[in-house]
């Protein structure tokens, strides 16, 4: 009888065993690869400590940190998860919903809340971004949030007094003709502002009250939409940014470092590159985007970190996306300085602060930003990135080199949109 | 009786340009190789390195592991000419030699593979290593190419040249197709071969996409990825991204100038550059 049990039992372990290649592992506490990929080497560091920590925690399993270029990225995505492959945890963006569509992705609905994990402790949109029918299949880990940077180091030696926490675009306007009119050599730039549509543009739009769609159509030839592109192009023909043709291949980090550029409005993306840059500390400040009409506005997007549909490790996995977007993952990931945690926790956001605490007046740029930010219009619409192309290259480019009006511009824009909704 | 040019100073002066041109960017390479982060964002560039230092070149070595990635580099090339050369050969051989039935469709085919951008087939080739269980490994760095329609269609072109009454002799000898292969044909049509493996060798030493898309782990890539990763996603150390190019783009500047005689003269016969 009791050889008889025996067997069944062994039988059964074996089934089960099978059955969850999990529960094999933690049953008989074999070790767990896991692979996680990303493709921001300036977040490398950040996430390599959240993941060091994790594997302290979880001494059975081991994660493979990989890291490739965001050109290859979705190419090498896109064969391995159809392969069947392909990493168990890896981050995402506003393209989630072809993978969620390819049944590339796994739902985390069940361990969510399994596990009774808040998704209030997140940013309320980015968090959105990647709930699908109803399922969640990211947490998030960052947003995008925009700031102005100045070098002080310039504004002090041509005398000029540098922008206020509460300044408007009048003053920004102001300040960079005053730079301009004391720099001396041609290769200095006064002020660098986001000319891109998606972007800086779209930005102005909502500072001024409107927005580029509403109700499933293009808004830009709204009063707001055009008065936006006009501003913009101003700047441009005032001398007081470089001209757009001329712009390409202007890197405003680059140029904030090397003493060229006294402002920029600069994302949060690139904020840990300015201050791990080879200058004294106080040369960089942050200050809020200027207000117009009293209002600002900063577009935003967000990643996060999903799980492989046909990952083998299914909890580890998971166990993996909680840690590194919990409040402590998310305090060591932005101790690396680069990425501005999605994770709403005081001690995220003052660890990104502490990381950057070269670029004086972070934390209150930052709130500002957080205060006023829009989901990108290519975020909330994704079907938009279809006509974007068209929008950047033919009809800005005709725009900001003046054989175009605004008011032709933003119908050109509309149509373009609507044609990407329809 | 040889007819004597003679060489006017202006064709020295249009050498001379056209070898700046050329060279310029190369040597524009190397000075920023051995530049500071700081002097390679100055603006307007600066072109002299001034002073000069091998930060860029130790940071190469601090980033990636170059040495294996070179290794894995050399590898993986001679692999990928030696199967590529052996397959190709054989394939041309048979449809150029042997005429095989329906080699005239095949050819066809060929011609229109290629045709097709290479990267078409990326999500195929994975599937195909995934499935014998290759990824991240050497072999399935230079596994798909080694099935090669522009070799097959190069050496096609060049044993079409060898003349049908050597080997028909050697079929009449009771020569093996084998031994026709490697005794006759490929010796006569030398400069074909010696171009091809050329010219794979030098399309694996810049692969980018395909290692990047079957290999994960950094010791199984070769210079081509590593050499990319050392780019950042918004701003990029171009002193070590460049002191990392000289020092890839020197074993085959080493080696041309070593073999250039053989080099030249193989491309010369083939009609290619």
């Amino acid at each position: 009888m009791l050889k008889t049990n025996r067997r069944r039992f062994l039988v059964a372990a074996s089934v089960a065993a099978l059955a969850t290649p999990s529960a094999v592992n933690l049953a008989f506490g074999a070790d767990v690869n896991l692979s996680l990929m990303i493709w921001d080497p300036a977040q490398k560091a950040g996430v390599q400590k959240a993941v060091d920590a994790f594997e302290a925690a979880n001494p059975a399993v081991h994660v493979s940190l990989g890291q490739v270029p965001q050109d290859q990225y979705y190419t090498k995505l896109d064969a391995s998860l159809g392969a069947g492959q392909g990493p168990d945890v890896m981050w995402q963006s506003s393209k989630a919903s072809y993978y969620v569509n390819g049944g590339a992705l796994q739902p985390l609905d069940e361990f969510i809340k399994k596990d009774g994990v808040s998704l209030n402790g997140y940013k309320k949109e980015i968090t959105g971004l990647y709930n699908f029918d109803g399922q969640q299949y990211g947490i998030p880990k960052d947003f995008d949030a925009w700031v102005f940077i100045y070098n002080a180091e310039i504004f002090k030696t041509l005398g000029v007094e540098p922008p206020k926490v509460d300044w408007t675009w009048e003053d920004m306007v102001r300040i960079a003709a005053e730079i301009k009119a004391k720099q001396t050599s041609t290769a200095d730039v006064p002020l660098y502002y986001n000319y891109a549509f998606n972007n800086g543009v779209a930005s102005l739009v909502h500072s001024l009250g409107g927005a580029v769609i509403a109700n499933g159509k293009g808004t830009m030839s709204s009063a707001e939409g055009v008065k936006a592109l006009d501003m913009v192009k101003e700047l441009q023909d005032s001398g007081l940014i470089l001209k757009i043709a001329d712009s390409s291949d202007f890197n405003p980090v680059n140029a904030l470092i090397s003493g060229k550029l006294a402002m920029a409005e600069i994302p949060s993306w690139n904020l840990s590159l300015l201050s791990k840059a080879d200058v004294p500390s106080g040369t960089f400040h942050a200050v809020r985007l200027p207000a117009e009409n009293g209002s600002w506005a900063s577009d935003t997007n967000g990643l996060s970190y999903v799980m492989n549909a046909n990952s083998q490790h299914k909890d580890e996995a998971w166990q993996l996306i909680k840690f590194l977007t919990s409040d402590d993952g998310a305090v060591l990931h932005a101790e690396g300085g680069a990425g501005l945690p999605a994770n709403t926790s005081e001690a995220a956001r003052a660890a990104f602060v502490k990381a950057n605490e070269k670029l004086i007046g972070l934390q209150d740029a930052l709130s500002a930003a957080g205060d006023k930010s829009y989901l990108r219009t290519t975020t909330q619409y994704p079907k938009v990135l279809t006509g974007l192309p068209t929008i950047n290259s033919s009809v800005m480019g005709a725009f900001y080199s003046g054989s175009v009006s605004a008011a032709d511009t933003a119908k050109q824009i509309d149509d373009i949109l609507n044609k990407s909704l329809r | 009786m040889q007819h004597q040019y003679r060489v006017g100073w202006w064709t020295y002066a249009l050498v001379i340009a056209t070898g700046l041109v050329i060279l310029a960017p190369f040597a524009w390479m190397v000075a920023t190789g051995v530049m500071t982060t700081g002097q390679t964002l100055q603006v307007p560039p600066s072109i002299i390195p001034a002073p000069t230092t091998l930060a860029g070149t130790e940071e190469v070595f601090d980033r990636i592991p170059f040495l294996t990635l070179l290794l894995n580099t050399i590898l993986v090339s001679t692999g990928r000419a030696i199967f590529t050369l052996v397959v190709c050969s054989m394939a041309a051989y048979a449809l150029a030699i042997i005429k095989v039935p329906g080699s005239q469709v095949i050819l066809i085919l060929i011609l229109a593979l290629l045709m097709v951008p290479g990267d078409i087939f990326i999500v195929p080739n994975f599937a195909i290593i995934a499935s014998f269980r290759m990824t991240d490994t050497l072999v399935a760095l230079f596994l798909p190419s080694v099935f090669d329609v522009f070799g097959v269609f190069l050496l096609y072109q060049f044993f079409r040249g060898v003349p049908r009454e050597l080997v028909e002799a050697a079929r009449m000898d009771g020569a093996s197709h084998l031994r026709i292969l490697t005794t006759i044909v490929v010796p006569v049509a030398r400069s074909g071969v010696v171009s091809l493996a050329i010219l794979t060798v030098l399309s694996e030493w810049k692969d980018l996409l395909w290692p990047i898309v079957v290999n994960r782990s950094l010791d199984k890539l070769t210079l081509g990825p590593g050499l990319a990763l050392l780019r950042g996603t918004y701003t990029t150390d171009w002193n070590v991204v460049m002191a990392a190019g000289v020092m890839a783009a020197l074993p085959m500047i080493v080696i041309f100038l070593i073999l250039q005689k053989q080099f030249i003269a193989s491309f010369a016969r083939s009609g290619l550059k």
